[in-house]
């Protein structure tokens, strides 16, 4: 039913999910967890790029050649950036949910994924956003000249 | 030159000729050839290489070596491209006995551009988190070794493989400090945005 390159976006798409929890559970990055113990997200994690994998290999024949039906390189790293992306807003948008209480102080201009450390991603995103909103004159100037 | 050649032969055929004895190894030996399992697993330890660091500087320049370690792949894949359009080696199994646990490749066995574009990779991160580049410096030493087994490769095509990606990665991590700028702008760029 499902072609080569979707599967294989399948599969990217899960392991990535599970790379995305164990990394942000080692960068104490807990507004991005799907569990409030980062032993849980490291679990979750390692479960979904096993997961993944086996359900990539047992669910048909992967040695085949670009001409044959498999993928070349160029397809991979397309449908890599495609399945890996949208792990990434899937990752954000859950942990978001998850972590909808979780709204911690205003983090320091700059502080990138440090500011979802105590607040979720939406609010994090938002807060960011809005000040660049106000400040843009100022903090283009900074971000051009230093 | 003739003795290295066969040499070469010898432990490719030394190597493919255990394949049938153990069928567990030889499966595996298949998930690890492919093109896929050790590929999809370097660019994930790409990812985590970008979020892992708990510290912001160490993390930038993490983040900076995730940008090296792309561009060492895509460098080492262009060497072997540009070797591989001035010397045509045939596969072993074309030209050999020998077992095959892959598809049948068309282009040049010499030198493997799979096995380039990992070690680009895996030296690339090395330059900048040891831990993490060891292991991805022996996942992609299994990954060679694999391709010989599967019998797709000789030993000297893996071989040169990996060691065109020393040199490129260090002329990348080298070359740098000229692209710093622009990428710390672009990390910076990104943390607007509450990615990096």
């Amino acid at each position: 039913m499902f072609t080569f390159a979707t599967d294989y976006s399948i599969c990217v798409f899960i392991a990535t999910v599970g790379v995305l929890q164990i990394a942000v559970s080692i960068g104490r990055i807990d507004g991005l967890l799907f569990f409030k113990r980062p032993v849980l997200a490291r679990a979750l994690g390692v479960v979904l790029v096993v997961f993944a994998f086996v359900l990539f290999f047992s669910t048909g024949p992967r040695n085949v050649n670009d001409f044959e039906g498999g993928m070349d390189a160029n397809g991979q790293a397309l449908f890599f950036f495609y399945g890996s992306f949208l792990a990434v807003i899937v990752t954000f948008a859950v942990s978001s949910i998850v972590n909808i209480a979780m709204k911690g102080r205003e983090a320091p201009v700059g502080a990138g994924l440090d500011a979802v450390r105590d607040t979720n991603y939406v609010v994090a995103l938002t807060r960011s956003l809005t000040y660049w909103w106000r400040n843009w004159r100022t903090q283009m100037k900074s971000y051009f000249f230093g | 030159m003739a003795e290295l050649a066969h040499a070469d032969e010898k432990l490719f055929l030394w190597l493919n000729g255990f394949v049938g004895t153990i069928p567990a190894l030889d499966r595996v030996a298949e998930w690890v050839a492919s093109d896929y399992l050790v590929p999809i697993a370097m660019a994930l330890s790409l990812i985590a290489l970008w979020f892992i660091e708990p510290v912001q500087k160490i993390r930038e320049r993490h983040q900076i070596g995730v940008f090296v370690a792309l561009t060492s792949m895509a460098v080492s894949s262009l060497v072997v491209f540009i070797i591989n359009g001035l010397y045509f080696r045939p596969r072993p199994f074309e030209t050999l006995d020998a077992t095959l646990l892959f598809y049948r490749p068309t282009d040049s066995s010499f030198p493997s551009n799979a096995v380039a574009a990992m070690f680009g990779i895996a030296f690339g991160v090395l330059a900048v988190h040891r831990r993490l580049g060891a292991i991805l410096v022996g996942v992609a030493s299994v990954y060679a070794l694999s391709r010989v087994y599967a019998g797709v490769h000789y030993p000297s095509d893996v071989v040169v493989a990996a060691a065109i990606g020393i040199p490129v990665t260090y002329a990348v991590v080298k070359g740098r400090d000229l692209l710093t700028p622009i990428l710390t702008r672009v990390i910076r760029a990104a943390r607007i945005l509450c990615l990096a």
